[in-house]
């Protein structure tokens, strides 16, 4: 670790493999690397099947649901290396210091138990101990994540609140850990608009005041937009492009970062149908990708890209990186390109 | 020339004191061939108002007609068809493909052999080959292929209206743009007035040619969706236009 007072959460050649009861293995992950500095936020955006849900699971320790898993690589949290913990020191380490925040509030509160006791149940034993105590948190946080009747919304259940009131009580139930990681998995997709608006200032302001380090998954660039250090794009469990967020929106080097950012209607820049659009579909996972994942559906892809792994190579700023053989500033005429 | 007609529409639930009024005295047109989008947040009526089109929720007072007449969720002229935003949930599950695309026409007395001849060629022009898709069912197709059937079976019987309720929220933005260009193309190639139900600003000013703004059961604003989104008449559709996500 270069630097471990300042690296909080570093992942290296992590691949995941699941082993579904009825199946062949999925090669899910494959060959993930990442680093998040102490308070840092970095967004992972990326389609159905990208990994990025599994990513952030395998980081947690949720075992995944009728598969066994199989995990290779390394996951440095904190100075621990937690793939060498057992699956229950695992489970203790990230709840100790792990929050998560998951897509569908209401799959995971309790609908029969009162919203208090669900955001305290993570709390600290001392705190857990004491009835005044766990109240005292229960109304701090709600208060914090900005539920304007905290006293009202503590005694009800979780099916008396509306979906942002919801998404806000899974917040609250995430920091009362007092997590060093924030893992939010697509916090807002299932609210409107200006909900979603709001639920990302309160996690900006929750990251900035308590300093907590963040992981934002979504499949939607925008919500990313100007509030994340770091965005990394991943497609068919590899990272492809990784960099300064604002870098990565407007001059994006991997040609499916580009492709994605083409297709996505944005209010700021009108445009009539038909929208550019990837052609084919995301590869079975059932083999190791060969080459570049992405190739088959590439306009610049040649030869190399199908034979090949493509290197990590970075533009003009080092930070910036995209795993292709031919990035785009660098990508040929279309018109030079063999079908 | 004006196919559908909303004219001082209101609709409610429940009974008595406890009645909620969901859409409150709503006034709109659609003419053939174009596309209207409604805007608003989760209550402002958008799903009744979408529903009460289709022919699926009694309305209290106003009126809405299709080529001045009542709508009716029954394929042909006159008829009004909806695609909803869980595709895969909206397919019998237990049918298959091509079987899901002819029932409308099975329905309005179609013979069985014409009625999959033209689902066939009705899944060939929403991108999905029959040979392939045809014999499977549901559970076996991804939800963006899914949400091409559920547009398949909507149109293939030539309704005269399409109401699609959030047809491509959930969907990956690859495939998103997919739906986007086959409702476009679609609806302007056949002249069918599109009503596109929607929360996401963005993919409403790609796809429609007018644009509602729904707040609390009223229209806040309407107008081209050039004007409403640029220059928004009222502090409402400025809230919902700045919440857009955008970079």
């Amino acid at each position: 670790m270069p630097n471990p007072a300042e690296t909080l959460l570093r992942i290296d050649s992590l691949s995941v493999r699941l082993d579904p009861a009825d199946g062949p293995p999925r090669h899910i992950l494959e060959d993930v690397g990442l680093t998040l500095g102490e308070g840092e936020s970095h967004g992972i955006v990326g389609e159905s099947g990208s990994g990025k849900s599994l990513l952030a699971r395998v980081v947690m320790g949720i075992p995944a649901r009728n598969a066994r898993t199989a995990v290779d690589g390394s996951i440095a949290f904190a100075g621990t290396e937690l793939t060498a913990l057992g699956a229950k020191e695992r489970r203790t380490a990230a709840s100790r210091a792990m929050g998560m925040i998951f897509q569908d509030p209401s799959s995971t509160l309790n609908p029969v138990v009162r919203v208090a006791p669900q955001i305290t149940e993570g709390a600290p034993a001392a705190v857990r101990r004491s009835r005044r105590a766990r109240r005292a948190l229960a109304l701090e946080l709600l208060e914090a994540v900005g539920i304007p009747a905290p006293e009202r919304v503590a005694a009800s259940f979780p099916s008396q609140l509306s979906g942002g009131q919801r998404q806000r009580v899974g917040i609250a139930a995430a920091l009362a850990t007092r997590p060093r990681l924030l893992l939010a998995d697509e916090p807002t997709t299932a609210l409107d608009a200006t909900v979603q608006l709001r639920v990302l200032d309160l996690l900006d302001t929750v990251r900035r005041e308590q300093g907590t380090a963040m992981v934002h998954i979504t499949h939607d660039l925008a919500a990313l937009s100007g509030r994340t250090d770091r965005i990394a794009v991943m497609y068919a469990g590899r990272i492809v492009e990784t960099g300064p967020s604002r870098a990565v929106l407007t001059r994006p080097r991997h040609p499916y970062t580009r492709a994605l950012i083409d297709s996505t209607p944005r209010l700021s820049a009108p445009r009539r149908p038909p929208l550019p659009q990837i052609p084919g579909g995301l590869p079975e996972l059932v083999h190791p990708r060969k080459g570049c994942a992405f190739a088959p559906r590439c306009a610049a892809a040649r030869p190399t890209c199908f034979a090949d792994r493509p290197p990590e190579q970075a533009g003009p700023d080092a930070r910036h990186t995209a795993a292709c053989w031919f990035p785009v500033q660098q990508a040929p005429d279309r018109s030079e390109v063999p079908a | 020339m004006t196919v559908l007609s909303i004219d001082d529409v209101h609709i409610g639930y429940g009974r008595g004191a406890r009645r909620v009024h969901a859409v409150r005295g709503v006034t709109f047109e659609v003419a053939e061939g174009r596309a209207c989008g409604v805007v608003g947040e989760s209550g402002s009526g958008k799903s009744s108002l979408a529903r009460a089109v289709a022919g699926l929720t009694r309305v209290d007072a106003g009126r809405i007609t299709v080529h001045g007449g009542p709508p009716v969720p029954r394929p042909g002229p006159g008829g009004v068809r909806m695609v909803f935003q869980d595709p895969i949930r909206s397919l019998n599950p237990r049918r298959r493909l091509l079987d899901i695309v002819a029932e409308p026409l099975r329905i309005a007395g179609t013979p069985a052999a014409a009625a999959r001849e033209a689902a066939g060629a009705m899944m060939r022009d929403v991108g999905m080959d029959p040979g392939d898709f045809g014999p499977r069912r549901p559970a076996d197709i991804s939800g963006g292929q899914a949400q091409r059937i559920a547009i398949a079976r909507a149109l293939v019987a030539e309704p005269s209206v399409l109401v699609a309720d959030e047809p491509v929220s959930g969907l990956d933005i690859s495939v998103q743009a997919g739906i986007v260009n086959l409702l476009h193309a679609l609806t302007s190639e056949r002249a069918t007035a599109l009503v596109f139900i929607s929360h996401d600003l963005s993919v409403v000013q790609t796809l429609c040619d007018h644009v509602v703004v729904l707040h609390d059961g009223r229209i806040e604003e309407q107008g081209e969706v050039a004007d409403v989104f640029g220059r928004p008449g009222t502090d409402y559709t400025r809230e919902l236009v700045a919440a857009a996500p955008d970079f």
